[in-house]
């Protein structure tokens, strides 16, 4: 007999609500101007700061991620993304503040990174260091050499 | 009966809620910048020597915002006081139209209290700031005196260099005025709020004001003063960029 809980329709609701939300975000992520909260409440997760910097062969992001563990962060790359997930440590409580006049939980950082240019995933390396991530991607293209006659 | 004295300058107004009795006072400034040093130093300070709010700055040219504190309604910069220390402080953004006529009224302002030093505390960032376990703190002073304390203190010279901002304007408008201005300067990260640069500034600060402040807590409140001050930092990144503080990122070799 299976022990798992029958979900209430306001649960799958929620659920649907969240995918929705997480599809949007993957999509229009990048793109949505700096307004929007670096929260979202239902969904207890935290936007960390970025930066992203590019030198000739490569791109590098970091990526302020306090609480939280190196062993627990997971960074997803393809060749024009880099999804970054964080657990933190434990539950951060925050207390009322702004929008949120109510004390929120939140238990994971997360966001999705356009890149301005197509990298190789596969040669990406990453360390984490004083709570911040830094990420490397060489780029795909370096640049060709052109013989100077 | 409310003691208030309003203070008008160019466009900002000083007004003191409580009678400043210092004689000689060193005015802190702790405003939104690389790594929110600046603030993130001052608040450290004000909460550490239990410092009293003496009073408010305003101005048409800042945003319509109110910060709201303890259910409390707040201005957006505000003065703090304690002996002959006083500390200006801001959470909020201002904007490029307002730094202008807000670090005049500071040169002022300091100028009429005759306070001994304008002391502006912010960050210097540093690409390699991951690889640094404790930032050292560099020093400028506006004047032969002021650099004289910097040197006593054993604070670093910022040698060689472009300031960009609030900070740089401060100077510009303590010259013109003749109150002397020292800045200290943090290696910091640029675009993540850095409470380690905060703590090395509070600690040359010691030395040069001869207080004790303790930053172990500080420290210890790191993680969380790193998630608090996201927004905060954002906003900052933003008005950094449209004030072209990168310039302070390239080398220059004209003055040989």
């Amino acid at each position: 007999m299976s022990t798992r809980r029958r979900r209430s329709v306001f649960e799958l609701f929620e659920e649907l609500r969240n995918q929705v939300n997480r599809m949007f975000e993957e999509m229009m992520g990048p793109l949505l101007p700096p307004e929007t909260p670096m929260h979202n409440v239902s969904r207890r997760e935290l936007q960390p700061l970025t930066h992203l910097r590019e030198t000739e062969e490569s791109i590098i992001i970091t990526v302020d991620l306090p609480c939280v563990r190196k062993e627990d962060i997971r960074v997803e790359a393809t060749e024009n993304m880099v999804k970054i997930e964080a657990p933190t440590r434990e539950c951060l409580r925050l207390s009322p503040y702004g929008a949120i006049q109510r004390e929120a939980e939140f238990d994971v950082f997360r966001k999705t990174v356009k890149l301005p240019v197509a990298v190789e995933p596969q040669k990406a390396r990453a360390r984490f260091k004083a709570g911040i991530l830094e990420i490397v991607l060489p780029k795909k293209i370096a640049g060709f050499r052109i013989p100077v006659e | 009966m409310v003691w208030l004295n309003i203070k008008k300058f160019n466009g900002v107004n000083v007004v003191e809620t409580t009678k400043i009795e210092a004689k000689n006072p060193s005015i802190l400034i702790g405003f939104p910048d690389v790594g929110l040093v600046g603030p993130i130093a001052t608040s450290h300070i004000i909460q550490s020597l239990n410092m009293e709010e003496v009073g408010y700055m305003e101005s048409d040219l800042l945003p319509p915002v109110i910060v709201v504190h303890d259910n409390e309604p707040k201005h957006q910069i505000r003065i703090f006081g304690l002996g002959e220390i006083l500390a200006v402080i801001t959470e909020t953004i201002l904007p490029p139209q307002a730094v202008y006529d807000l670090s005049r009224t500071i040169a002022l302002w300091a100028k009429q209290l005759n306070a001994k030093f304008v002391i502006g505390l912010t960050g210097m960032a540093v690409p390699n700031r991951l690889e640094i376990e404790k930032p050292s703190v560099y020093g400028i002073g506006s004047t032969k005196e002021a650099r004289k304390i910097l040197q006593d203190a054993k604070i670093q010279p910022f040698e060689e260099g472009v300031l960009v901002g609030i900070y740089a304007l401060l100077i510009r408008e303590c010259m013109r005025e003749k109150q002397p201005n020292i800045t200290l300067l943090a290696e910091a990260h640029l675009q993540f709020p850095d409470p380690g640069a905060a703590a090395s500034t509070i600690e040359s600060l010691n030395s040069l004001l001869a207080t004790n402040i303790d930053v172990k807590s500080l420290l210890e409140k790191e993680e969380e003063i790193r998630i608090k001050a996201r927004e905060l930092m954002r906003r900052t990144r933003e008005q950094m960029r449209s004030l072209q503080k990168v310039q302070e990122q390239e080398l220059r070799g004209i003055y040989v």
